[in-house]
């Protein structure tokens, strides 16, 4: 059980640690092995006519002359001799195609490779011979270098690459352990610390003023309607309550279509009534505005739940003392309403404060992100939170993936949110000692 | 005395219908689609020209309750293996 949980906890660091992203997919084995399928044709190449035979079922067999006209056919990775001279019509029941036929099936020729021992291949060489061919790299795990053939060269590997002596690297490259590098990159490497920075402060602001909203508009809603004597109380309270029930998914959705510049319901009221048409998703302040009405719009059936349930459960008494006193509306709000409140919901404002710095669905599918930043090429847009710059960095990065980098960002989330969890243990601790003080 | 208490709540009642309508926007929109003929969400009108049930006939073809099936299966499952695993886990913190 515990492994199941901790184990892609455990993954996902280990990725931070490593540069896995497009160029360096495969495993190190992985990528010897397929340069090691690698071969060049050497300066004393044999090359060899060929011939294709095949029989009454469809089989191809090939057979091999070569400058001295002797003819060969290729059994257990060996040439042997079968004749001399010309090649035979016909040999052990496949027949010879005729010309015409010979080149329709080259394609498939073309990517054959005969092994005919000492790490020696035919491989065809042009339409009409086949040539000797040497493997090209060949892995030493001693010394843990990969030899050129072709060159004599060491190739070591370094940076998740093989690297010859001036410095070139091999593709494809490998998964390597790069240390901190990530984390570095984060805050030196300029293309990467730009957008981090904007995309970390804008997710910062987004996190508070919408849960700041949201709660001032829940906690005035429930003022509203904690009005014992406020008729429909119970059915406005039920309606209110609906967005909390649709799935975010399908209404965020609908608000997309809705807020649309050119043919959006919404858009189409204002130019209407006012005769203006907002770019929603097209400026960057729009797009956040959009965000904010959407995120009120979900959230603040949720904030209002909660105000109005802590909103009963302070005592009557309080307020009939305060009124005994003298004390006007907005004294007794001060007072003895607020202050109550905030002890009760405090940790449940902190809870939402992190949701909705995750809050991965409103701007990933409001926005998406978009408008994308002007100036830096990055992935990230200006309404980019730090998750959805993660998700796009992991999955639809536009100058190829970059798993080790979104790791590394899903660390910085996870701490963050860790952080702000324990926050809220405390504060909730506090506050309970506080109201056992009172 | 009782005629000014209900005037008193009229601002109230305003406001709270300023946000209904807020609030069902989008749903009422949403319906208004459901029920009007063609695929467009945006450019039509709030009350469809044309009423049709044909979207909701054409769930079947579409393979909805396949849908349907498929996320009862994922909720029905994982609610019960968290049940199952958690309770595990709860007695083992409630016991030691």
């Amino acid at each position: 059980m515990f492994m199941f949980m901790i184990y892609p906890i455990i993954y996902t660091i280990q990725i931070a640690f490593t540069n896995y992203g497009t160029g360096h997919i495969l495993t190190k084995t992985q990528v010897i092995e397929q340069l090691e399928k690698e071969t060049f044709l050497p300066e004393n190449t044999q090359n060899f006519k060929y011939e294709i035979y095949k029989s009454k079922i469809g089989d191809i067999l090939l057979l091999f002359k070569d400058e001295n006209n002797n003819i060969y056919k290729v059994e257990d990775k060996k040439l042997i001799k079968i004749a001399e001279g010309d090649f035979p019509s016909e040999y052990a029941g496949y027949k010879l195609l005729p010309q015409t036929q010979k080149y329709s099936e080259i394609s498939k020729l073309q990517n054959l490779k005969i092994e005919i021992g000492n790490g020696i291949f035919l491989q065809m060489s042009d339409l009409n011979n086949f040539s000797t061919y040497k493997q090209r790299y060949k892995y030493i795990p001693e010394e843990d270098v990969l030899i050129d053939n072709l060159t004599g060269e060491k190739l070591v590997p370094q940076n998740g690459f093989f690297v010859r002596p001036n410095g070139q690297e091999i593709l494809p490259g490998f998964v390597t352990y790069v240390g901190l590098e990530n984390f570095l990159r984060l805050f030196k490497d300029e293309r990467v610390s730009k957008p981090f920075v904007r995309v970390f402060t804008w997710n910062v602001l987004w996190a508070t003023l919408t849960t700041f909203i949201n709660f001032a508009f829940g906690l005035f809603l429930a003022l509203l309607m904690n009005d014992k004597n406020l008729k429909f109380k119970g059915i406005y309270r039920t309606l209110l309550i609906i967005p909390w029930a649709i799935p975010s998914f399908i209404s965020l959705l609908i608000w997309v279509g809705l807020l649309n510049t050119e043919v959006g319901v919404v858009n189409r009221i204002l130019s209407s009534l006012f005769g203006v048409k907002i770019p929603w998703f097209l400026e960057t302040k729009w797009a956040r505005l959009a965000l904010f009405i959407v995120n009120l719009w979900l959230g603040y059936p949720y904030a209002m739940t909660v105000c109005l349930g802590s909103l009963q459960s302070i005592p009557e008494e309080l307020y009939e003392a305060a009124k005994v006193d003298g004390a006007s509306y907005f004294q007794q709000l001060k007072n003895i309403t607020l202050p109550l409140l905030l002890t009760a919901i405090g940790p449940l404002i902190v809870g939402t404060f992190a949701f909705n710095f995750n809050n991965f669905n409103v701007i990933y599918l409001l926005t998406g992100g978009k408008p994308p930043m002007a100036d830096v090429s990055s992935v990230a847009g200006t309404t980019d939170i730090l998750i959805s710059y993660t998700y796009k960095l992991a999955f639809e990065g536009g100058r190829g993936q970059d798993y080790g980098l979104a790791a590394t960002i899903s660390i910085i989330v996870f701490i963050i949110v860790a952080s702000l969890s324990l926050f809220n243990f405390w504060i909730s601790g506090m506050f309970k000692r506080e109201v056992r003080y009172e | 005395m009782r005629r000014n208490k209900f005037l008193d709540q009229v601002p109230k009642h305003l406001i709270i219908w300023f946000i209904l309508i807020f609030t069902f926007f989008p749903v009422v929109w949403t319906i208004s689609a459901s029920l009007r003929a063609g695929g467009g969400l945006v450019g039509q009108r709030l009350i469809p020209e044309v009423l049709t049930f044909e979207h909701y006939s054409n769930l079947k073809e579409i393979g909805f309750f396949n849908w349907i099936k498929n996320s009862l299966i994922v909720s029905l499952t994982t609610a019960i293996l968290t049940v199952f695993f958690v309770s595990l886990a709860a007695y083992a913190f409630s016991r030691f």
